[in-house]
Order: structure tokens, then sequence, then C-alpha cells
């Protein structure tokens, strides 16, 4: 079978990528499964195809069939394969971005030291290369560089959200003195927010508030 | 014995041996071609520290989730590849110093500690074939490779009392092909183990992760 553009341009980069580390851990796993259950997906779904020995093979099999010579001379006999086709690069941008939350907690269970999440960076930070990231992650990362945070709000919109949720902090705890404050100096507390919340959940900022105006932990001491 | 079992015994073994040598040099130059990635961020922890813990997680089943919870897949790998080492041990033992295994009882033991590690062998072979989660994995060298170990200890099972010819030419012919076929197998996960261990101890003991802090868990 023919080689895609794109498939060619994931095997030539993926080689040059490939450093001492990230070799290390394409070549010692040995399918053992200790770390199945150390994987959230594979616990939450039971799906064998969310094992990170699983997810790992997928980029491993780059490596066995381009790099690892025992692939190169028995490609079957150790699973190695390439990518031929732009349907299988959406299917290993599916795994790397959709199936790790590169927790390491994989590698944390694996006797052998297998650095999970190294092959998932690596190879997200080689879709990204040739342009393949999915389109959400483009988005957010275009935000955070131009904007400053990877939902795009922006400070007028973020100051805005606070006022209102500060006159429903208001209503709800009957004390018209109640505010979310910003950028108060000589706190004991700063609370670090997500900007997703301000964007598609402020009634968990508000939530929080609450929490923070019963803790006391509202005034300056 | 005779002629061939001797020659089978010492010339062969080795000349498989500095086969399997000679290919695990090559395959560690090979590695170490590889550009090992430096650290970029300031060192919140220590590296030594991390690495030494590291190397010790294998001896301490309590330090990861995996073997604590699951105590009998961690006894499991114990048994295995002490049968195995003693396995290994006794293809030196047999024709170099065959008066160390006279004793009957030493026999015994002997064949009790291989006949463990083939019963743990059989059950990881069955979880293999038996499990989704493990089939999906599976690779033919990983059938292949567990299947010829338990070949192999099973072998040696019959081949430790040396008095049997023929259980003695099937271990030391299984040895012969293990030499041979091991380097190009997942069985050499033990060449690269010190170092991705090595690594990765560095790694984390450089975040401060490594070595793991124990926390008393309070009961809510």
């Amino acid at each position: 079978m023919v080689q895609s553009e794109n498939a060619k341009r994931v095997v030539e980069t993926f080689k040059k990528k490939v450093n001492r580390q990230a070799a290390l851990s394409f070549s010692v796993c040995v399918h053992c499964g200790m770390c199945n259950e150390a994987c959230h997906y594979f616990v939450a779904t039971g799906d064998p195809k969310m094992t990170p020995a699983y997810k790992a093979d997928q980029i491993r099999k780059l490596f066995k069939y381009h790099i690892d010579w025992t692939g190169r001379v028995f490609p079957q006999w150790v699973g190695a394969r390439t990518i031929t086709t732009d349907e299988e690069l959406e299917a290993l941008r599916d795994v790397v971005f959709g199936s790790c939350t590169m927790c390491r907690r994989c590698t944390f269970n694996c006797p052998m030291g297998v650095d999970k999440a190294l092959m998932m960076r690596m190879t997200r930070s080689l879709l990204t290369q040739i342009g393949y990231a999915p389109q959400g992650v483009k988005d957010v990362s275009k935000d955070q560089w131009e904007i400053g945070n990877q939902m795009g709000v922006g400070k007028e919109d973020y100051i805005e959200t606070l006022e209102w949720l500060s006159e429903e902090l208001q209503k709800e705890v009957g004390d018209k003195s109640a505010e979310i404050p910003l950028d108060r100096k000589n706190c004991n507390v700063v609370y670090a927010i997500n900007p997703r919340e301000v964007k598609y959940a402020p009634l968990s900022l508000l939530a929080a508030a609450k929490i923070f105006y019963v803790a006391g932990l509202d005034d300056d001491e | 014995m005779s002629e061939f079992l001797r020659f089978l015994e010492n010339e062969v073994q080795i000349f498989a041996l500095t086969f399997m040598a000679v290919v695990y040099l090559i395959r560690l130059r090979w590695i170490l071609k590889f550009t090992a990635a430096k650290e970029r961020t300031p060192s919140r922890g220590d590296e030594t520290a991390g690495i030494m813990y590291s190397y010790m997680t294998l001896a301490m089943p309590w330090s990861m989730e995996s073997t604590s919870k699951r105590w009998i897949k961690y006894a499991e790998f114990v048994i295995f590849h002490i049968g195995i080492a003693v396995t290994i041990t006794a293809t030196f033992i047999i024709p170099y110093a065959p008066a160390l295994i006279n004793s009957p009882i030493t026999v015994m033991v002997i064949q009790a500690v291989i006949a463990a590690a083939f019963i743990v062998g059989v059950m990881r072979l069955f979880r293999r074939f038996a499990r989704p989660e493990m089939r999906v994995i599976s690779s033919i060298d990983d059938y292949f490779s567990l299947f010829l170990l338990d070949f192999y200890l099973l072998s040696a099972f019959f081949g430790v009392p040396n008095n049997n010819e023929w259980a003695l030419i099937a271990f030391f012919g299984l040895t012969t092909f293990f030499l041979i076929y091991v380097p190009f197998s997942k069985i050499s996960h033990y060449l690269y183990f010190p170092f991705t261990r090595y690594y990765i101890g560095k790694h984390l003991g450089h975040r401060g992760v490594y070595p793991k802090k124990l926390y008393k868990q309070h009961k809510i």
C-alpha cells in the first residue's frame, strides 16, 4: 500500500524525535499488564484498548518497524507495523490526545520503569509539528499564546463574570457586602481558577465563593 | 555421558554464550547511540536518591499499587524469576561443578523451585490467553517466549538430577536455542531494565517525586 504524505511525514519526524529514554521505554516493555489497573480510562470503561500497554503499543509499533532491527527483520513476530493511511493517523491522534491524561500512574506501577507519558508527549508533539493535532487543541493553544489562557477569556469578560457572580452571592447568602475579591493584596489564601469555569461553569466559581464566605476567608486577616 | 552430550554441554554452550554476549554488546551500543534528553527545569529534588529509589522499587512491593494491592502477582513474579535464575545456574553447575548437586535433597529443593516457577509460568500463559486485556497487548513473541520458558523449566526439572541423557540433551538443547533467541526477543528486557529504571529515577528524582513520601491516611 502507498503511504500517504502525512503518514510519511509522521514516520520521518518520528525517527528524528526518538531519544534514549524513549528508545528504552519502547524496547523494555514485556506486556505484563501490571499497569492495566493503574489507568483510569481502563478502570472506567473496561475496554482492553484503554490499557496503557495497548495505547503505548500504537506508538511502539512504529519504533519496532522503523528503528528496532528485530521489527525490521520479523515485524509480525514483535508487533511492528507502520502507518500508511490518514485514517490510521487519525486513530493514533485519538489515542494520544484522547485517551491519556499523562498522569503517569502507569509508570509508577510499571516494574520495568516504562515511561508511557513520555511516549504520549513525544507523539503529541510529533503530530502537532506536522499539523495533525485535534482542532480543539490547536484552538486552545492559540488562545493560550495570544490571550493568556486556553479558553480565550479576556480580562473584561472575567471581571464582568465575577461582578454578576458577586451579585448572585449576595442574594444567596443575604449579605450585601459579600463579594468575590480579585487581585486583593495581603491575603492569606489565593484561589487560582480554571478559565474553563469562567466560560462554561461559572456556577462552580459561585460555589467556591460561598465556601470561602462561610469559612470567613473573605477577610483580609 | 555420550560425546554428543559432552559437546553440547561445553563447546556448543560456549559458542551460544559468546553469540549472545556479542549481540548484547551490539544492542547496548545501538541503544547508547540515541541521545539522552536532559532536564530543562531547575531541580526540585535529589536525582541520586531518585535513582536509588527507582532501583529499589522491585524489592519494595509496597511502593507500587500494582504489587501492594495484588501481592499474589508479586509473589508470582518473585517465584518465576528465582526459578529462571536457578535454571540458568544449573546450566553451569551440571557441566562444571556437578558435585554441588550430588545430594538427592539438593536436587529435590532445586526441582521444587523450578516446579513452582513452571506452575507460575503456566498460569501466566493461561492468563495471557484468557483475559481480553492481555490478549490485546500480546504479540507472537510474548506467547512464544512464555511458552518456551515454560518448556525450558520443564526440561530443567528433568535435567537437574543429571542422570538421564535424553533429559540433559533436551535441557542443553533448549539452553542453546535460548542463548541465541533471547537477544532478539522480549526476554532481553533485563538488558534494558537497569537503564529505564535509571532514567525514570533520575527524572522523577529531579522533580522531587522519587523517593516517594509515605503519608498516613486519616480516616474521615
